[in-house]
């Protein structure tokens, strides 16, 4: 299991293979650490507990956490990567974005940007009513269900409501290059969240 | 975000030669065929140059055999092995969309002449080519004069720029 954490840097594009442009999205992955190990044994499961940027000030709880793990700085965000670790991956230890290699296949974890409550348009990609000739119908949602019989709403049916803010996992992303220097990671597509946004970094299971 | 363009200066090019539009340039870029890379030459008026960063691309719109061709590359794309101005281009406009419906003598962009120092042997070699490059094109203008000069002068060229303009569309689908 390989895995790490990353901010999102932004959005460019790559002449891959020296011709295709290729839409990436930059990862910056410095500053990752573990903070905690997990395992069966003690905790039921396995897992890698990993910190990513700096802030400065920490909970008294943060602080002696982070002291076992012999950190020296308060990450900025501590994420749970699940998963079994290679057993030199011990707590205060730095990752390094070099695990990955051009045309490996990731998984990327994160929060997606959040749209408040919103419409079925937005939610849904409803069509919504005609905008003109007459009609006060704009963007409003349309019929919910049947009438007196059931004369209830069916569960679970889609409605507006909170949009956004979610967790969400884009599989099997193609990454593109690696450049251990910068420690930066540049992955085909798109990852959710907005920029600066922290995100989980796996490696595909085959 | 200025992170990001520091990361991008480095997929940027700076080795082709500049240009902007209204200039008349040959651009020399490697295309695979079968398992050969062969570099092919297209030779055109940048009409427009749009985007930014590596996202950066230009508008080469040229007529071939009586008929518009237009051609998009990406500026900093590796494929561009080299750019060469063959004419500058005087003009007062960024996009040049206005070339497409222009017929006749119209269609052409007034030269601009660039006095560059210690460019001097250059310039001979350009003006040449371009005469030349002028004489070809001047020759199936003339043929378009006279399809123009039969129709009644009420309206005169109005045939003649829907099948330019119908030809042009045509002509932006490939080189």
């Amino acid at each position: 299991m390989k895995g790490m954490l990353g901010r999102k840097l932004g959005m460019s594009r790559v002449y891959a293979d020296g011709r295709k442009v290729t839409s990436v999205t930059l990862l910056e992955t410095d500053s990752c650490h573990v903070v905690q190990r997990k395992t069966v044994e003690r905790d039921g499961y396995a897992a890698l507990q990993l910190g990513i940027g700096r802030r400065k000030r920490a909970t008294k709880p943060l602080r002696g956490h982070l002291k076992k793990a012999g950190l020296g700085h308060v990450p900025a965000r501590v994420i749970e990567v699940r998963g079994e670790f290679e057993d030199n991956v011990t707590p205060g230890k730095k990752l390094d974005v070099a695990m990955f290699e051009p045309g490996d296949r990731v998984d990327v974890v994160g929060w997606t940007k959040g749209r408040g409550f919103a419409g079925g348009m937005k939610r849904h990609n409803w069509h919504g009513g005609p905008r003109t000739h007459g009609s006060n119908h704009h963007r409003r949602v349309g019929s919910v269900g049947p009438g007196t019989s059931p004369g209830r709403i069916w569960k679970g049916s889609r409605m507006p409501g909170h949009y956004g803010n979610e967790q969400q996992t884009i599989r099997n992303l193609r990454v593109v290059k690696v450049d251990a220097e910068r420690q930066l990671l540049y992955l085909k597509g798109s990852v959710p969240g907005p920029v600066g946004g922290f995100l989980a970094i796996k490696k595909t299971a085959p | 975000m200025n992170r990001l363009i520091e990361v991008e200066k480095e997929l940027l090019r700076s080795d082709l030669e500049k240009f902007g539009p209204g200039d008349t340039v040959k651009v020399f870029f490697r295309i695979h065929e079968g398992k050969k890379d062969k570099v092919q030459v297209f030779q055109g008026v940048c009409i427009q140059i749009r985007g930014s960063g590596p996202n950066r691309s230009f508008t080469l719109r040229k007529i071939s055999q009586g008929i518009g061709i237009e051609r998009i590359f990406p500026l900093h794309s590796p494929v561009i092995e080299k750019v060469e101005v063959v004419r500058y281009g005087k003009v007062r406009r960024a996009k040049l969309y206005y070339l497409r419906e222009k017929v006749g003598k119209g269609r052409y962009v007034k030269e601009r002449v660039v006095r560059k120092k210690g460019d001097v042997k250059k310039k001979p070699k350009v003006t040449a080519k371009s005469v030349g490059q002028e004489a070809i094109e001047e020759a199936s203008e003339a043929a378009a004069d006279v399809v123009t000069k039969q129709k009644p002068p009420e309206a005169p060229s109005k045939e003649a720029t829907d099948a330019a303009t119908k030809s042009g569309s045509r002509g932006v689908e490939e080189g």
